[in-house]
């Protein structure tokens, strides 16, 4: 099972993320099923800077 | 450390970013995804039906159109394909639920990369809460990158 930007625990599919080689459903930016670039939530969400890693544990 | 009026951002730096909201440093310079995003891009509703919609995304010249609710919560996406679908189709049925979607403090350049190596023409901003901010194009997106770092782009 995988879980996707929407949260979803889905079977995955034959797809891969095209940066850490993990198996998707469908690609976590454009949500096509056969993106030739397809890249996972993870991934995609450190690549824009929506997620970062806490310097510190009360996130300061 | 000389501050007499200090408060604590619960939800942490990246939701108040996520909300829009004002901050300081000389990375805040950068163009951002929510100040390029159009807010004037079209919306629909749930219970309505591809007809019309169509008419109305035809009309105002795009060819995305964004599903929300009474509160402008992204609920689905209407990209070229689903637009061209059958006019009497309800919305619920015609659209991709649960689109990803980005927050507006996304660097422009960083998110103009990407539409243009996934051929994406558009793609939704919103809120951490999911609330549409608008629909930013890769039109918009690459001209704003392109003056950013043009030659009268000042560091």
């Amino acid at each position: 099972m995988t879980t996707t930007r929407r949260g979803i625990a889905e079977e995955p599919t034959a797809l891969r993320c095209s940066e850490c080689d993990e198996p998707i459903v469908d690609c976590e930016f454009c949500d096509e099923p056969d993106c030739p670039r397809a890249i996972c939530y993870g991934c995609i969400t450190r690549a824009l800077g929506e997620t970062m890693a806490q310097p510190h544990a009360h996130g300061g | 450390m000389g501050f007499s009026d200090v408060s604590d951002y619960v939800d942490g730096k990246l939701d108040w970013m996520a909300a829009g909201l004002p901050t300081e440093g000389t990375n805040a310079q950068r163009p951002r995804a929510g100040a390029v995003a159009r807010s004037d891009s079209p919306t629909c509703r749930l219970d309505e039906t591809l007809g019309p919609v169509q008419e109305r995304v035809r009309a105002a010249g795009w060819k995305a159109c964004v599903v929300v609710n009474g509160e402008r919560v992204v609920l689905g996406l209407l990209r070229e394909n689903e637009l061209g679908g059958d006019p009497n189709q309800r919305i619920e049925q015609a659209m991709r639920p649960g689109p990803s979607t980005f927050r507006p403090f996304v660097l422009v350049e960083e998110l103009a990369h990407y539409m243009a190596e996934h051929d994406l023409p558009n793609a939704p901003i919103t809120t951490s809460d999911g609330r549409l901010v608008g629909l930013i194009t890769l039109e918009d997106a690459a001209r704003v990158t392109r003056e950013a770092h043009g030659p009268a782009a000042k560091s």
